[in-house]
């Protein structure tokens, strides 16, 4: 179940602060675009003014062709648009359980919800095993993990994650990028990822965009950005 | 004993202010409405005292949402600074408390009080009133617990107070529950409102300590715990009430305010927050 | 009805210079005016001391109060601090109260004796009212004289952001110490005079309510301009006045005033929460002498050394053995992937935080242990990766606030020798005009920063940082996200610094920054210095590159 997602000569910031100064972008149903750039050059701005948790000041937004542009972050999950914002969000008080079942609550047929839960635990052994463990008490990247997890709750279309390897261990960097690249294959998921871990995410990506002091400056294939050097050229 | 009166007061503050990040001083006039709603039932509509008590619950419900959509919510769509929201909310406080003086004038108002008894148990000498007040937070904080656990709705409420914008991320129209915290937390202040109405009758006035002892719980049990709201306003009836034994009366109110200027000081977050 | 206008005056100004200036919002002002009524009340009347030295009893004793409320405000602030002083306002008020040998209780203290002067005793409003409006304007020439000295421009400063202030050189403790203490003093001397004109003085009159009106006075008037609490003083008193036409019982007629108070208040917030008059601002580019010092003269800096510095958080270690030397006449880089330590780094050099281990020196000083602002005059300044520009003062007050040792921030020369402080404010109107031309915004001087637009706001905080006179400048980030005209515009700037001889250390994400301006760079990778070479080196090494896009 997949979903495109566009936006036209975005313009979004903060007060007069224009930090995404004009993107276009294109995420084709069922794929995976990389968000490349340095900190400050917008990304997280960017993947706000797209979920609606920021009014672009320009430009528009466009879920599976429908003008989306600037609605309300509770209706863009009722129509199948999750985001895992930066900074592994959970609910620290509250249980694993507790969590997955708010990742679900825009979900009302309860058996859905019990399947769902069953495959996020099935992909995150580790969150079945502490299922009853406050969130706040999990390691970073279980907390990683369980955000994914209450993003899939309510089975997205599509899936706009935040910097998901920050703070991480490489090791379960890995296993993030792996989890998602398995939700695209198996769930048809379409996932817009932005990251700073060039080494991690660009094996995953089928097409990559670099993001520059608010512009894009690069949107094409990943294999030329492998060259890391070339990459510093372009940062 | 009043540590209960205060841990229910501490338990409907921390409800609004942990959802809603509002300081609201208003609590106190709105706790007062709830005892005149009471009253008023009682005295002027010759209802049962049973039936008064749930009149006296309503009109705290309503004045509470009513408080957050007339005042509040502008102030939020404006995207002022809770600094702002806060000294708002002391203009309301003035306005409200007098206008209660205004419309029902400066008398104390009493209800014929239900036949009380007194008990001795052990050393204690406990009066129904007494009683009624612990059972009352027995049963509401228990009865919060489970809603707040167990209905969707109620762990939306958690989710607010613990992460408000993972809340919007999943989807929870904050706005809506927003109004039903402040119903909800004015609902619960509304019952020791009219236990006191009952037992000492209620005054205009009666907000203002009201709203310092509910904050007083919440700093001292920590800022964002429900939990702690709870055990904040019994540690400080029990404070009060070890303090009454050897502090002349008159100083007794202020022994809750040493208190806060002492954990302010020392412990900001409070014994149980983690903001 | 004027005598309790001009009394209003005075605790509206005191009041906004608490709240409004320094944006302390202490909550306690009536208790201040009950304290110098009280004191006022027991030595007059009970003592028989005769004016005015229970007047000055009362400013020491208040001023006291102030000084240790100020104290819990030191570690706390915003609504923290509003809550506690609400508190002490109360606790206050019961001991007023309760004291019943000292205060009387509740019956109070009566037949306070009038003031005589020349034999003519002030016992009828019109004869008390000369008096009350003499004294009532020296206490609002004191408010107004340090709200428009450098001193009040700082205290403003303090209350757009405490880190930058600290970071420009100031020592924001007696600032808020001093501030509290002429607040309290001001109110207290109101309290005298209410004691004398009213003869009896009791707790009621000394609430948190009342507190509230002056808080709605204070803030209809607007906040950060004195005259404004005049205005605000004198609508909020005559509003009552208005309701005589009503006709109504005298409580009640009391308690409509109220509600009308909160409605303002309410209102007032809702709609314009500024107030009525807009800030005034301390200074103005208009009044700038002509001449313009040079910005880049050469200086003799020294190199900025931090040795073997550790600095943990928690389980976590943010920096570990950096040894980091940043050498005059050049422009060192700091890069690094997220969360390398780069801004840890900083605060570490510059007195932000304190190392666990290790020492940072500078001409051949340790500077382990002090202030930022004590840094600050030891010749080493930073800059913020988010700005924190004083947003509600003009672009040239950004500027002026910064420049180092002022006498005017120094309370004593603001009142005791204005006149050098009105000199030395013409001298740096100039310093300040030259460096906002130097970074190219002279035009903009007399705009709120608020105003400007982002590539504006990242060279004013150029122009702040240059204007605290230190040798050692270390920017964070001071370019990110300005577009590549605006940079053009920008780089030969720090360039000339460079050249001038003084030592300049730049954070940047944007490597082509860091490749045109830095001959030295430094790669900082989990707190540790990982290599140090030159741009070209370090970017073309493909081990590093690698950990860059960790």
């Amino acid at each position: 179940m997949s979903v495109s997602l566009a936006c036209t000569a975005l313009v979004a910031g903060y007060g007069k602060k224009r930090v995404v100064d004009g993107v276009d972008l294109d995420v084709e149903a069922g794929r995976i675009l990389l968000l490349l750039g340095h900190n400050g050059a917008g990304k997280t701005t960017l993947a706000r003014a797209l979920f609606g948790l920021l009014a672009p000041e320009g430009g528009g937004v466009r879920l599976g062709g429908a003008d989306i542009t600037g609605r309300a972050p509770a209706r863009n999950v009722a129509d199948g648009f999750a985001f895992v914002p930066q900074g592994h969000g959970v609910f620290r008080t509250l249980t694993v359980e507790d969590n997955l079942e708010l990742g679900g609550f825009v979900e009302h047929d309860r058996a859905q919800l019990a399947a769902r839960r069953e495959q996020v635990f099935a992909m995150f052994p580790i969150l079945a095993e502490r299922r009853a463990q406050l969130a706040g008490t999990m390691s970073g990247g279980q907390q990683q993990m369980l955000a994914v997890g209450i993003a899939l709750m309510h089975a997205p279309r599509l899936m706009l994650l935040d910097e998901p390897s920050i703070g991480l261990a490489p090791n379960l960097v890995e296993k993030v990028m792996h989890s998602v690249a398995e939700i695209n294959r198996t769930l048809g998921t379409t996932i817009l990822i932005i990251e700073q871990n060039v080494k991690a995410s660009l094996p995953i990506a089928h097409r990559v965009a670099v993001l520059k002091t608010g512009r894009k400056i690069y949107d094409g294939a990943p294999g030329p950005l492998a060259d890391h050097v070339k990459l510093m050229e372009l940062f | 004993m009043n540590g209960s009166h205060y841990a229910l007061l501490g338990l409907a503050f921390a409800l609004i202010f942990g959802t809603t990040r509002i300081t609201h001083f208003a609590f106190g006039p709105v706790y007062a409405l709830s005892a005149y709603g009471c009253w008023f039932a009682a005295a002027k509509l010759a209802a049962p005292l049973w039936l008064a008590v749930v009149a006296g619950i309503a009109t705290g419900a309503v004045a509470g949402a009513l408080t957050y959509l007339v005042v509040y919510r502008p102030f939020e769509r404006k995207g002022s600074p809770p600094l702002v929201i806060l000294i708002a909310s002391l203009g309301l406080f003035i306005l409200l408390e007098n206008a209660i003086g205004v419309v029902f004038g400066t008398d104390t108002k009493v209800v014929p009080a239900p036949p009380s008894g007194v008990f001795l148990w052990g050393p204690l000498v406990i009066t129904s009133a007494q009683i009624a007040q612990i059972v009352a937070l027995v049963v509401i904080a228990g009865a919060l617990g489970a809603y707040l656990t167990r209905t969707r709705f109620g762990k939306a409420v958690l989710a607010m107070t613990d992460n408000p914008e993972m809340a919007r991320v999943i989807g929870i129209d904050t706005r809506r529950l927003s109004v039903v915290a402040f119903a909800l937390g004015s609902a619960i202040a509304a019952v020791p409102a009219c236990l006191i109405l009952v037992k000492d009758g209620a005054t205009a006035h009666m907000g203002f300590i009201a709203v310092f002892m509910a904050f007083v719980a919440v700093v001292v049990g920590g800022v964002g715990s429900l939990r702690g709201a709870v055990a904040g306003g019994l540690a400080l009836g029990l404070v009060e009430s070890t303090g009454m034994a050897k502090i002349p009366t008159e100083w007794q109110n202020s022994i809750a305010f040493v208190l806060l200027f002492v954990v302010l000081l020392v412990r900001p977050r409070g014994l149980f927050g983690g903001r | 009805m004027l005598v309790m206008v001009s009394l209003y005056a005075i605790l509206a100004s005191s009041f906004n210079l608490l709240i409004g200036y320094a944006g302390l919002f202490a909550l306690s002002h009536a208790a201040f005016f009950g304290v110098g009524a009280y004191a006022t009340a027991i030595l007059a009347a009970k003592l028989g001391v005769p004016f005015p030295w229970p007047m000055f009893a009362g400013i020491a004793i208040t001023a006291a109060l102030g000084i240790a409320i100020a104290l819990p405000a030191l570690r706390i602030g915003g609504d923290y601090l509003v809550i506690v002083t609400l508190a002490l306002q109360i606790i206050v008020t019961a001991v007023l109260l309760n004291w019943t040998d000292l205060t009387g209780g509740t019956d109070g203290i009566r037949a306070i004796p009038r003031i005589e002067l020349a034999g003519v005793k002030l016992d009828t409003p019109g004869t008390f009212l000369p008096l009350a409006l003499v004294i009532a304007a020296v206490c609002f020439a004191i408010a107004g004289r340090l709200g428009a000295s450098p001193f009040g421009r700082a205290l403003k400063a303090m209350r757009e952001n405490e880190a930058a202030t600290q970071a420009i050189g100031k020592n924001i403790v007696a600032m808020k110490l001093s501030v509290f203490a002429i607040a309290a003093a001001l109110a207290s001397v109101a309290g005298s005079l209410y004691a004398h004109y009213v003869t009896f003085v009791s707790a009621e009159g000394f609430t948190v309510e009342l507190t509230i009106y002056l808080l709605a006075m204070v803030i209809v008037g607007g906040t950060g301009n004195l005259v404004g609490s005049l205005v605000g003083a004198l609508i909020l008193a005559v509003l009552p006045e208005l309701l005589k036409f009503i006709d109504m019982p005298s409580d009640i007629a009391d308690k409509v005033r109220q509600m009308l108070y909160g409605l303002l208040l309410i209102v007032m917030l809702r709609l314009r929460p500024q107030g009525l008059l807009p800030e005034s601002a301390s200074a103005h580019h208009y009044d700038a002498p002509p001449e313009r010092p040079p910005v880049d003269t050469p200086v003799a800096a020294a190199a900025l050394e931090g040795r073997s510095l550790e600095r943990h958080f928690g389980g976590i270690v943010a920096v570990a053995g950096l040894d980091i030397t940043i050498e005059p006449g050049r422009i060192t880089g700091l890069i690094g992937p997220n969360g390398a330590g780069k801004t840890t780094a900083f605060n570490l050099l510059t007195g932000f935080l304190q190392p666990d281990r290790g020492e940072v020196r500078y001409r051949g000083r340790s500077l382990n242990g002090l202030k930022p602002h004590q840094i600050v005059h030891q010749g080493v300044a930073r800059s913020f990766q988010d700005l924190k520009l004083f947003t509600a003062l003009t672009v040239l007050e950004n500027v002026l606030v910064a420049l180092p040792r002022q006498r005017g921030d120094h309370l004593a020369y603001v009142y005791f020798a204005p006149w050098l402080v009105r000199r030395e404010e013409r001298d740096n109107l100039a310093r300040a005009m030259a460096i906002l031309e130097f970074v190219g915004l002279g035009a903009r001087a007399g705009d709120l920063a608020a105003d400007l637009s982002y590539a504006e706001e990242k060279l004013l905080v150029v122009a702040r940082l240059l204007a605290t006179g230190a040798e050692a400048l270390l920017f964070d980030e001071p370019l990110s996200g300005l577009a590549p005209n605006a940079l053009a515009k920008v780089l030969p700037l720090f360039k000339r610094l460079a050249q001038s001889g003084r030592t300049l250390c730049i954070i940047e994400h944007n490597l082509d920054v860091i490749r045109e301006l830095c001959d030295r760079v430094v790669f900082l990778d989990e707190g540790r210095k990982l290599a140090e070479g030159s741009a070209e080196d370090l970017m073309r090494d493909p081990e590093l590159s690698e950990r860059y896009f960790k």
